[in-house]
């Protein structure tokens, strides 16, 4: 079990590293999947070690999968038609100006 | 993990022969391995001379009788010639992208019962019992038994008195696991047609994954139709084993209850879809409307191209065999018990006959769903691509959630009626 | 024997998240996120969540995951075109204080959690299966938020479609 939070843990750090240093906007987006996907693994984890409390907890992980597919879309969207107005992908960038 | 690893169901007990159990898995997954590679073997055979045969022509005929041996002659041809890399290409994806094509259409085949379930005591029947009542098989290895027999338990392999599906994994989620697996065979085709660095390529690339990931969405809520219509055994598994099962009673005691018959606009959305998924005609479009520009296998040559070509065909077979699983009876024939029940002499356990008969039912309306989409391909032409996408989204979504709502309209109209 | 395959699985997910952060090219950064996320679903699957593992290769590695990759070929990023990397002081930062904030959150886990293995679960009771996760979806618990993300799903096709047909953007 341990080694599972271990990973969850680590998955949720490589992503904010990835989203720190990052600067195309897709490798943004896909370093904030990361992260999630780091919390739902500790989250699987831990309903495992307490079977007697339902499936709250699998249902909670259910959502999280539900509420990152829109996320995306509509991120991808909006990355979409950014790049078809602006060419560029690069955050700094598109922030500064 | 022990649920999937359990492919049985529960009835009485009797001593357990652990070991076998593996070996029957082996054999089991090396038996429908073997089937289907050798039915994909001829599968270009069967299309070329069927495409001969509509076009009042005869097909290959040279190479063996009847041309049966033009695949070995192919695939000399295409193993024989340089395996070329062009500079300009990605290179990992190029050669990725055809290993990609062919894989879960591989993988799919594993959930797919081929026969009826065989119960664990006809191998308990095949062990060698002595005239003294030892049973010579199991009692040489009395020293080691107990540590298999615990070994056996802890993964749940201690079946004793019950039956083995026929499919290689008769998982527990095994629907879940078709559209799963089923929505990975979208990358093939992408990265393939990225690797070749070619605007037209790329471009017949992402029309063609939009098309796929479109229909996936009709296919799944057609799928869902179905399993709302067979319902499950016992409540929490969705196995595909359930579906022909379900599938293998009469209405009004004549009507086999295949699916295409008690929801035939589910079913035919259902293998609309599935033309679609595999990129058949008229669906064709990742593969022949580029060709006047590029295609997404233009770069590839050789074994590539082979391989691109037998994931083709190994999706078309893959799909007819799901097709026939789910909608027309799996492995059953209507009034086959009741004949083998009447027919087969005593010394005979009439289940043997009709697990053997099985298989080849099964083989049989495989291939003969393979002709419908063989039949189809030399016949329509192609859709464009809008015409395409609008059929997606506008009418066969639409189409199979109205179903899904009637079905359960009409399930439940059947139950309020069938409780008074 | 479960434990190894759960380290294997576990050092599986952590290279391909490294694999994915580190390279260049956002395909290819794409591809090992597919690999790690079909990694967490068998991690899902030793956990005794057969239908939630099949449901994350569904969702993440065949739905968007399929998003990003179509939009990256869509927009045509090839490698050498892309915005160049972050000043490597922030790099060295960024990856010290995560290096650091893992250490920590590893060694409080592994202190409080003395146990390595789980809590042990009666295989006859098909814990985590479908029918645990779908009587309680369908159950005065878990009604109210399926409905909402049923409708957070439609409002969100509902805006990605709007988004889309902008023409102008102020």
């Amino acid at each position: 079990m341990t080694v599972s939070l271990v990973v969850g843990a680590i998955l949720l750090f490589i992503g904010f590293y990835g989203v720190i240093t990052k600067r195309n906007l897709i490798m943004l987006l896909m370093c904030v999947e990361l992260m999630l996907n780091g919390v739902n693994i500790t989250l699987m984890t831990f309903a495992r070690q307490h079977v007697d409390s339902g499936a709250e907890t699998h249902f909670l992980v259910l959502i999280i999968f539900a509420i990152a597919a829109c996320e995306a879309a509509c991120g991808l969207t909006l990355i979409v038609t950014l790049f078809k107005q602006t060419k560029n992908l690069d955050i700094d960038q598109l922030c500064d100006s | 993990m022990h649920n999937l690893l359990a492919n049985v169901t529960e009835t009485a007990t009797t001593p357990d022969y652990s070991i076998v159990y593996g070996v029957l898995g082996a054999v089991i997954v090396l038996h429908n391995f073997s089937i289907f590679m050798l039915i994909l073997t001829w599968l270009s055979w069967l299309e070329r001379r069927v495409c001969a045969w509509i076009q009042d022509r005869s097909g290959p005929n040279r190479v063996g009788p009847a041309g049966l041996l033009q695949p070995v002659a192919d695939a000399i041809k295409l193993m024989q010639k340089e395996d070329l890399i062009p500079h300009h290409v990605e290179k990992f994806l190029y050669i990725l992208g055809p290993a990609l094509v062919a894989l879960p259409a591989l993988i799919l085949f594993v959930v797919i019962p081929i026969g009826t379930d065989i119960p664990y005591e006809w191998i308990g029947n095949l062990m060698i019992w002595g005239a003294d009542g030892v049973n010579y098989f199991t009692d040489s290895f009395a020293v080691n038994m107990t540590e298999l027999q615990d070994f056996a338990r802890q993964f749940n392999l201690d079946h004793a008195g019950q039956t083995r599906s026929m499919a290689a994994a008769d998982l527990p989620v095994g629907l879940a696991f078709l559209l799963a697996i089923g929505s990975l065979g979208v990358y093939g085709l992408a990265l393939g047609a990225w690797s070749a660095n070619n605007k037209y390529a790329t471009m017949g690339g992402v029309r063609a994954s939009a098309q796929m990931i479109s229909y996936e969405l009709a296919l799944g809520v057609a799928i869902l139709t179905l399993i709302l219509m067979c319902g499950t055994s016992g409540l929490s598994d969705m196995t595909i084993g359930d579906i022909v099962s379900a599938q293998q009673g009469y209405l009004g005691g004549w009507l086999p209850k295949w699916n295409i018959i008690l929801n035939p606009i589910t079913a035919i959305i259902l293998i609309i879809c599935y033309f679609a998924e595999t990129n058949r005609l008229p669906f064709d479009f990742a593969e022949a409307e580029p060709e006047l520009i590029a295609g997404y296998h233009i770069e590839h040559s050789g074994m590539k191209f082979a391989l691109f070509m037998i994931g083709e065909s190994a999706a078309m077979l893959t799909a007819s065999a799901l097709i026939v699983t789910l909608c027309f009876g799996g492995w059953g024939l209507p009034f086959l018990e009741d004949i083998l029940k009447v027919v087969v002499p005593e010394i005979i356990d009439y289940r043997l006959v009709l697990f053997l008969a099985s298989i080849g039912i099964f083989m049989t309306k495989t291939i003969a769903m393979v002709m419908v989409f063989i039949l189809v391909r030399w016949s329509i032409p192609r859709f464009r691509y809008d015409q395409l996408m609008n059929l997606g989204w506008k009418r066969l979504l639409p189409a199979a959630l109205a179903m899904l709502v009637i079905t359960v309209f009409v399930k439940e109209l059947f139950t309020y009626f069938g409780a008074h | 024997m479960q434990l190894a395959i759960e380290m294997l699985t576990a050092f599986m997910i952590v290279f391909s998240a490294v694999a994915t952060v580190s390279r260049r090219n956002p395909l290819y950064a794409a591809l090992w996120l597919i690999n790690c996320f079909l990694f967490t679903g068998v991690l899902y699957v030793i956990q005794e969540a057969v239908f939630l593992g099949f449901l994350q290769v569904l969702t993440y590695a065949g739905a968007i995951l399929v998003l990003i990759i179509f939009s990256i070929m869509l927009m045509d990023l090839r490698d050498n075109e892309g915005p160049k990397e972050r000043s490597a002081g922030i790099q060295i930062v960024a990856l010290g204080s995560v290096l650091v904030s893992i250490f920590l959150l590893s060694c409080f886990f592994l202190r409080t959690f003395e146990s390595s293995s789980y809590a042990d679960l009666d295989p006859k009771t098909k814990w985590g299966g479908l029918q645990h996760l779908g009587q309680f979806l369908y159950s005065e618990g878990g009604l109210f938020p399926f409905e909402f993300i049923t409708v957070l799903l439609l409002g969100t096709l509902v805006g990605c479609v709007q988004l889309a047909k902008r023409k102008e953007w102020s």
